[in-house]
């Protein structure tokens, strides 16, 4: 049940999308209500599919909170991306953004959707994975996630604002876009929000790990992605360094992180954390 | 001597520089991807199937198979510690002093640089510049309640000339960044204790068994004494329906000195500390056991029971073959115990084929041979996987998160906001003072913004109000 609803859900994240898009081309008003509005209610209503997935996997007898493969998580970092999206339209009033954000949380869901790779079925945990442990680790690193993806859609429109600011243009498509220096802000506000979470995510994984096995690290391919991904932020903190690229290149590597280790690098390992 | 000291400067500024900070920072994350694309720490010939021969010995040279303690990446972290150490020293002692010597008063030239400034003139009618200074600083002491430092300048003749009003929120954040990065510095003390002074390794005790000893992982012939005795009472494991294990417990009872005092149930993700050490459910396996079968002859219609030990064959008792029971699993296809036996045929061949203890009649039914076979009994015995750790920089490591994630808190969440006021008698017209306020945060502007809007917009009404 909850994975037709999921189906639905993609098909209005696209939506969204299109019409975000096209608030780019036409720039009415109009437009962004109605993209916003489609956005809130494809929220709401995957928002509701996530509990009922939950509530359902409880009534199979193998109750366990929804974000425990990929399947699930994709769908979970896709609901968090238009959650802090949403966020900023509201506290920024920046629609323009939406164009350059809501296509991750759409790769998102339509990824967990169609691909073969991703198995939609409720799955009972293996044992490493019943832990309380898992949500706090699951919630933090996928809010982080989001976080980066917000600002990496950011740093796309920085620098296309860029752009068009050195060269003096002062029409056209770009030149309703917030100024670079606003937006550079917000890169630095979304990593602000990035940065810890993602520390407490890699800091949570620790402590399970530890607790499960009695390694707090022991540099597996994801831990190691997740440190990678961590370096990069971190220098992106120190002053003088080209922010929007870092945070692009960030994401890349939280990208790698979450999908690339399984996807790619499997072959020849296998974790602990299943 | 001279020149000692200058180089001794230069080593200074190469370490605390920030471009250092991301280069490497940038290498680290770099040269961390081979080790997440070669496979660390396996056996020679499991290497041996991915590459060449020459490969892997220049792998093997490079410190590639174990990269995250090769020579190179360690130096890489020592250079990093100590940009880090160097960096924060260079800066700490000026980020303290304005932490500490905050500049109270407002001059016009600091006014100038400040974000946020506002000035206005207020009409004396007969109030003196204490008086009003009293109802200044009365509004001011309703709008952020607490500690405004109040400085006065007299002239010459000791009359009062200025009165300046200074208040600051939130100076805290300031250190957060240093708190960040000593943080890191304690994660390293913490892992660096746990790999001097830590232990890790693993034992596997028979259901029934105790053993008062480990062993290492890079040592399986040394063990190691644990100075008590730890016996496995016993063992379980359930299954999901798909066969995928459910859970699996040990019943761990320690003994010391010959006397019992802890008992604990463990499973994966509970673990069991004594002594130092922490044993954790890992993993589980069973011995052979013995296996007792009976075989039906339907061509004489004769029974009779057999006892084997997996891995044996025994002659049947016709005499005319044999049986070997190859292969124990405690839950085959997820149906239960269950034994592959292996049997030549008349023509000489071999056939193989699983029976079930909780199935007697499957091999009658399923098979259809001259002799069909019905598994008794299997005296299994599971033992326990426990990995054992000592690790007494572990805490030191949480102790180091802990202050990083405040550390991160405090650094990005928190804004140093800070608000002056100055007033004076205005030297353009007599009976008229000019009252300044300035303010900064170094967060959250548009936030400071409004705060900065709100109490210019109350000195302002009550002050020129009464006029
Ligand atoms: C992984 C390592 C590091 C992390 C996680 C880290 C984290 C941070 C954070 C969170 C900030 C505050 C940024 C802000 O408030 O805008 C910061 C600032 C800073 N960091 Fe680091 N840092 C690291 C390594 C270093 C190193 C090695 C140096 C030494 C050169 C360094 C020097 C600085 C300086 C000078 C500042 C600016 C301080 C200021 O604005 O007053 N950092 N760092």
């Amino acid at each position: 049940m909850n994975t037709h609803i999921f189906s639905i859900v993609t098909f209005i994240y696209l939506a969204g999308m299109v019409v975000y898009i096209g608030y780019l081309a036409f720039r009415s008003k109009w437009v962004s209500r109605v993209a916003s509005l489609i956005l809130l209610g494809g929220w709401l209503l995957q928002s509701f599919a996530i509990a009922l997935r939950w509530y359902e996997s409880y009534q199979m007898g193998i109750g366990h909170a929804p974000m425990s493969n990929l399947y699930e998580s994709l769908v979970f970092f896709s609901w968090t991306i238009i959650l802090i999206y949403l966020i900023i339209e509201y506290k920024y009033h920046l629609s323009i953004l939406g164009a350059f954000v809501t296509p991750f949380a759409a790769m998102g869901m339509a990824y967990a959707s169609i691909s073969p790779q991703v198995n939609e079925k409720i799955q009972p945990l293996v044992p490493a994975l019943q832990s309380n442990w898992l949500i706090s680790h699951v919630v933090t690193c996928f809010l982080g996630y989001a976080a980066f993806a917000v600002s990496c859609g950011v740093s796309i429109t920085y620098i296309l604002k860029k752009k068009q600011e050195e060269k003096g243009k002062k029409t056209g498509l770009l030149a309703s876009f917030p100024s670079s220096d606003v937006l550079d802000d917000l890169i630095y506000k979304t990593i602000a929000v990035g940065f810890p979470l993602l520390s407490i995510g890699i800091i949570t994984g620790a402590a399970w790990a530890n607790y499960a096995w009695g390694t707090y690290w022991s540099w597996d391919p994801k831990e190691t992605w997740s440190l990678i991904t961590w370096f990069i932020y971190a220098a992106f903190l120190q002053r003088g360094v080209k922010a929007a690229m870092l945070s692009i290149f960030g994401f890349v590597a939280v990208l790698f992180t979450y999908l690339g280790v399984n996807l790619l690098l499997s072959g020849l390992h296998s974790y602990g954390a299943g | 001597m001279k020149n000692k000291q200058s180089s001794g400067f230069s080593l200074i500024a190469f370490f605390s520089s920030l471009k250092l900070t991301i280069f490497l920072l940038i290498t680290l994350a770099t040269v961390s991807i081979i080790g997440t694309v070669i496979p660390q720490n396996e056996f020679k010939e499991q290497y041996l199937r991915y590459y060449q021969e020459s490969t892997y010995e220049l792998f093997k040279k490079l410190g590639f198979l174990d990269m995250y303690h090769s020579w190179w990446f360690t130096a890489i972290l020592v250079l990093f510690a100590l940009n880090l150490i160097v960096c924060s020293c260079k800066h700490f002692p000026r980020t303290w002093k304005y932490f500490r010597e905050p500049v109270t008063t407002l001059s016009d030239s600091f006014l100038l640089t400040l974000a946020h400034e506002w000035r206005t003139r207020i009409n004396a009618r007969g109030r003196r510049l204490a008086d009003l200074a009293g109802e200044v600083a009365n509004l001011l002491s309703t709008f952020w309640p607490g500690n405004w430092q109040r400085h006065e300048e007299v002239d010459g003749d000791g009359r009062l000339r200025e009165v300046h009003f200074f208040a600051q929120r939130g100076r805290w954040s300031r250190l957060g960044v240093y708190v960040v990065h000593s943080s890191i510095i304690v994660i390293f003390i913490g892992g660096i204790i746990g790999s001097v002074f830590g232990l890790k390794g693993y034992v596997n005790i028979l259901e029934g068994d105790k053993t008062s000893t480990i062993y290492t992982r890079n040592d399986a012939r040394t063990p190691v004494e644990l100075g008590f005795t730890i016996e496995c009472r016993s063992f379980k494991v359930e299954f999901y329906d798909n066969g995928a294990p459910k859970e699996y417990t040990s019943d761990l009872v320690i003994y010391q000195d010959g006397k019992k005092v802890l008992e604990k149930t463990i499973e994966v993700n509970h673990p069991l500390s004594y002594g130092g050490y922490t044993f954790y459910q890992s993993s589980y396996g069973t011995t052979g056991g013995r296996v007792r079968l009976l075989v039906h002859d339907t061509k004489t219609g004769k029974e009779a029971t057999l006892t084997l030990a997996i891995g044996n064959k025994v002659t049947l008792p016709d005499g005319e073959a044999w049986v070997l029971a190859a292969q124990y699993e405690p839950n085959y296809m997820n149906l239960g115990p269950a034994v592959r036996l292996v049997l030549p045929t008349a023509d000489g061949k071999m056939i193989q084929f699983w029976v079930f203890q909780k199935y007697p009649q499957f091999d009658r039914q399923n098979r259809k041979g001259r002799r069909y076979f019905v598994l008794e009994d299997v005296d299994r015995r599971y033992y326990t996987g426990l990995q054992v750790t000592r690790d007494p920089g572990v805490w030191v490591v949480w102790l180091g998160c802990t202050l990083m994630v405040g550390g991160l808190f405090v650094a990005f969440f928190i804004s140093h906001r800070r608000l002056w006021v100055r007033l004076r008698p205005d030297p353009e017209k007599e009976n008229r003072f000019q009252l300044a306020v300035g303010g900064s945060a170094n967060k959250n502007q548009p936030a400071f913004e409004k705060e900065f809007a709100h109490l210019t917009s109350l000195l302002e009404e009550k002050l020129k109000g009464k006029q």
